[in-house]
């Protein structure tokens, strides 16, 4: 038993140690730029949200709703994220509220993809850490842009809008937010780098928040790029067996069952479906 | 003006639509039905299957079968412990190891010392 604790300490300080290599992914992504990524990109007309003190949280997701086409105050956002004990917004609560308000949140976790998702259009909600890993100062960010040329980022962040950033110094302050990012989207897009379970853990969220005309819209989408995602499909079946649509759910339910013969699921839910015709 | 000025007829009317009848009727007739395995037990039951199929592939690897047997736990008995983890228990372990990948490189040594670990505590 000693000696196993041994090995698991000595492993430990092995995964902390990787920790002190700051910007690698610039590095490694300034040496090869992907070649299918443009050297500047800039997405425009996003309103700025200037953010007094702690209210970077709402202030970045009030942005990123706005070019999603959801217009709110930063004040509602604030109710709905903003937690005055901690005085600081949780991720979970931006997710959350991205899903109220009837959007598609995918998340973000290295800087290649987050560099794919602004040269797609979409801006990118950052968790940053501006101080030390064992003395955190939190910050929320909005990515809108980058330059590779100049290697930085471009951010509206905080008091600035359109601020530019050394893209080693920004990875440095995200690496300490756990690399943790975020787009936020209008029902029926896509994220340019998002896993198909990724877009279907944010479209259930959308059921989960009561917002089924966006969810089926999602589903729909996933779809076009996952044909034989049977999620998506059991998904549509199971809605439209809810709203009393039984044609549409046999019809939803019989794909899946085509996908996926195997599918326990899928089959059990057309039975039921086909029972009510 | 109205064809049916009648009192009682509009007592009557108002009397049907004010009861919740034909709301009640209606919620009868959706939730008498019977019940679909929802979206959200799908994927649940999605993810555990695969976590379960993650962990047996890591069992076979030499390197941990290696490792196991240098614990004294043949792959053959890792397995049928395995087998005998709830859904709960396996998402946990899997949890734990994707973790431990997340916190550097795939650090085989690390992965195998929480399954063993695991496995272990399970006597």
């Amino acid at each position: 038993m000693k000696n196993l604790k041994l090995v698991l300490l000595s492993a430990m300080i092995f995964v902390l140690s990787g920790c002190i290599t700051p910007a690698m992914q610039t590095a490694a992504l300034l040496a090869e730029p992907p070649s299918d990524l443009p050297d500047v990109m800039e997405i425009k007309d996003i309103t700025f949200v200037n953010s007094p003190k702690a209210f970077c949280g709402p202030a970045s997701l009030t942005m990123a709703m706005g070019w999603a086409g959801e217009t709110v105050s930063v004040d509602t956002i604030a109710d709905e994220v903003y937690t005055s004990s901690m005085r600081g917004s949780f991720q979970e609560d931006l997710i959350g509220s991205s899903r109220r308000h009837g959007l598609v949140a995918i998340p973000v976790r290295n800087l290649d993809n987050l560099l794919r998702e602004v040269a797609a259009g979409h801006p990118v909600i950052v968790l940053e850490n501006l101080s030390v890993s064992w003395l955190p100062r939190w910050h929320y960010a909005l990515v809108i842009g980058y330059d590779l040329k100049k290697q930085d980022v471009i951010m509206h962040s905080g008091k600035s809008a359109y601020y530019r950033w050394d893209m080693r110094k920004f990875e440095r302050s995200w690496l300490l937010g756990d690399y943790w990012g975020l787009v936020v989207l209008p029902a029926g897009t896509l994220a340019a780098t998002g896993t198909e379970q990724e877009h279907l853990d944010a479209t259930v969220g959308l059921e989960q928040a009561e917002r089924y005309l966006e969810a089926e819209k999602s589903y729909k989408k996933i779809l076009e790029r996952w044909p034989k995602s049977l999620v998506a499909l059991i998904a549509l079946g199971n809605m439209a067996y809810q709203q009393g649509r039984n044609a549409d759910a046999v019809g939803w339910l019989k794909r899946a069952v085509q996908a996926h013969p195997e599918s326990e699921e899928a089959r059990y839910n057309l039975k039921v479906a086909e029972s009510m015709m | 003006m109205f064809c049916f000025t009648n009192k009682s007829f509009i007592a009557v009317l108002m009397a049907f639509l004010i009861s919740p009848l034909p709301q009640a009727m209606a919620a009868v007739q959706l939730e008498g039905r019977p019940q679909m395995i929802s979206t959200k037990e799908v994927m649940r039951r999605m993810s555990v299957n695969k976590d379960r199929k993650e962990l047996s592939d890591l069992l076979l690897r030499d390197r941990v079968k290696a490792a196991l047997e240098f614990n004294g736990v043949s792959s053959e008995e890792a397995g049928k412990r395995l087998a005998a983890l709830s859904d709960q228990e396996v998402q946990r372990l899997s949890e734990q190891i994707k973790e431990a990948r997340a916190g550097g490189d795939v650090l085989t040594t690390i992965v195998l010392v929480l399954l063993i670990i695991f496995l272990v505590q399970r006597i």
